[in-house]
């Protein structure tokens, strides 16, 4: 690689090889979609602390999950940063009659912190609280991006409450 | 936003020109700006207070940064989530990126980190989980993923499977993450076209071989 007969041979083989990618493993046509709606928080003035996703996990296992996903399917998500974690199981829409394209969440905050969540979704945002357990539950959001913001506080022996560093989820699709 | 002398230099995702067949001797013309010059261009924008120019960045850049982490054996979940936490550190730190020229260079080191980092935890944590290993895999078997391909990258398919998988991965984030930038950047800012590095070259002429013994490809 040293001339530039060989630069221009490997430009040509590269570009193959990209094509080859391309073809096989593209990429989703809404990843950017995900990557701003991410950065919108950065808009925002409060620091967050990003955590990272551990897993997901489709309940129904194997290949036709995402083609298959019915009232009864249970999505299990965990994010994880240096000093918390949420798992987060989502399934059917906790309203009567279930909405198809909502989707119930219940999440548990580990270790067990009081904290108020905020959703965003593709359409707004809801909000809830967790309690001491640091248990929370989103009767309904819209099928879609998804993407938490909490806000733990340490609740004191005489009540008082002094607010912690807040959380953001990466966002995902539910 | 700076102004812009080149034409169509800004569309993203513009899919290469069709290569004719037997070209090897010429470098193929530039048919668009080079992606480390777009990338400049809309990050210098976006610095300067454009906020569009970062949503551009982030639809041209973003394709590339998911083949630099699936390059690293990453589910798909995770992989999203990689490019996602790349592009907030950017934007968390983009005072840092001190040659807006570097800003492609700093997104694909910084996404390539973090996917080894990722991937070496994963590997730890579920060694002998089948299902781990088969997400990575962006299609079931060689069959499958021969019935997307035409003769010509069916050929190119099975050579670069009997490269390492050091110089498979290696090959792939060259492809994406330096495209089809050695002509460019050699001429523009002097840098020898053999920066490549040693290991990638050895990758690409180890290919190169194959192809050879084999008879070509087209």
């Amino acid at each position: 690689m040293t001339d530039r007969t060989n630069a221009g041979a490997a430009v040509s083989l590269l570009a193959r090889i990209r094509r080859l990618w391309e073809t096989l493993d593209p990429a989703p046509d809404d990843l950017a979609d995900r990557v701003l709606f991410a950065l919108e928080l950065e808009d925002l003035d409060t620091e967050f602390e990003l955590l990272r996703l551990t897993e997901r996990t489709d309940a129904l296992a194997g290949t036709r999950a995402a083609a298959r996903r019915t009232a009864s399917t249970v999505t299990h998500i965990t994010f994880a940063g240096e000093n918390l974690s949420v798992m987060l199981a989502v399934g059917p829409d906790g309203s009567t009659p279930p909405d198809p394209e909502g989707r119930r969440i219940d999440g548990w905050i580990a270790p067990a912190s009081a904290a108020r969540v905020v959703a965003h979704t593709d359409t707004g945002e809801c909000e809830t609280t967790a309690d001491e357990t640091g248990r929370f539950v989103l009767e309904t959001v819209p099928a879609g991006m998804l993407r938490l913001l909490l806000f733990p506080r340490r609740v004191g022996a005489g009540g008082s409450e002094e607010p912690l560093v807040p959380f953001v989820t990466p966002t995902v699709e539910v | 936003m700076e102004p812009s002398s080149s034409t169509g230099g800004r569309v993203p995702k513009t899919p290469p020109a069709e290569q004719p067949p037997a070209p090897e001797r010429h470098p193929p013309a530039p048919s668009e700006q080079p992606l480390w010059q777009q990338a400049e261009e809309l990050f210098t924008a976006w610095r300067a207070g454009d906020e569009v120019a970062m949503h551009e960045l982030v639809r041209t850049l973003s394709p590339v940064l998911w083949h630099v982490v699936r390059a690293y054996g990453l589910d798909r979940d995770s992989t999203d989530d990689v490019v996602q936490s790349t592009w907030l550190t950017l934007v968390r730190s983009g005072a840092s990126v001190r040659d807006a020229r570097a800003v492609l260079r700093w997104l694909t080191v910084a996404a390539r980190r973090e996917a080894w980092r990722v991937s070496q935890a994963s590997r730890r944590t579920r060694a002998s989980d089948d299902e781990g290993l088969e997400a990575v895999l962006p299609v079931a078997d060689s069959a499958e993923a021969e019935a997307l391909l035409d003769d010509e990258q069916c050929r190119l398919w099975r050579l670069v499977h009997q490269l390492s998988e050091r110089c498979q991965r290696l090959l792939r984030v060259v492809a994406f993450s330096e495209r089809p930038d050695y002509a460019g950047i050699a001429g523009s800012l002097q840098m020898p076209v053999g920066s490549i590095g040693p290991t990638r070259a050895r990758c690409l002429t180890k290919l190169r071989t194959l192809i050879e013994t084999s008879g070509g490809l087209a």
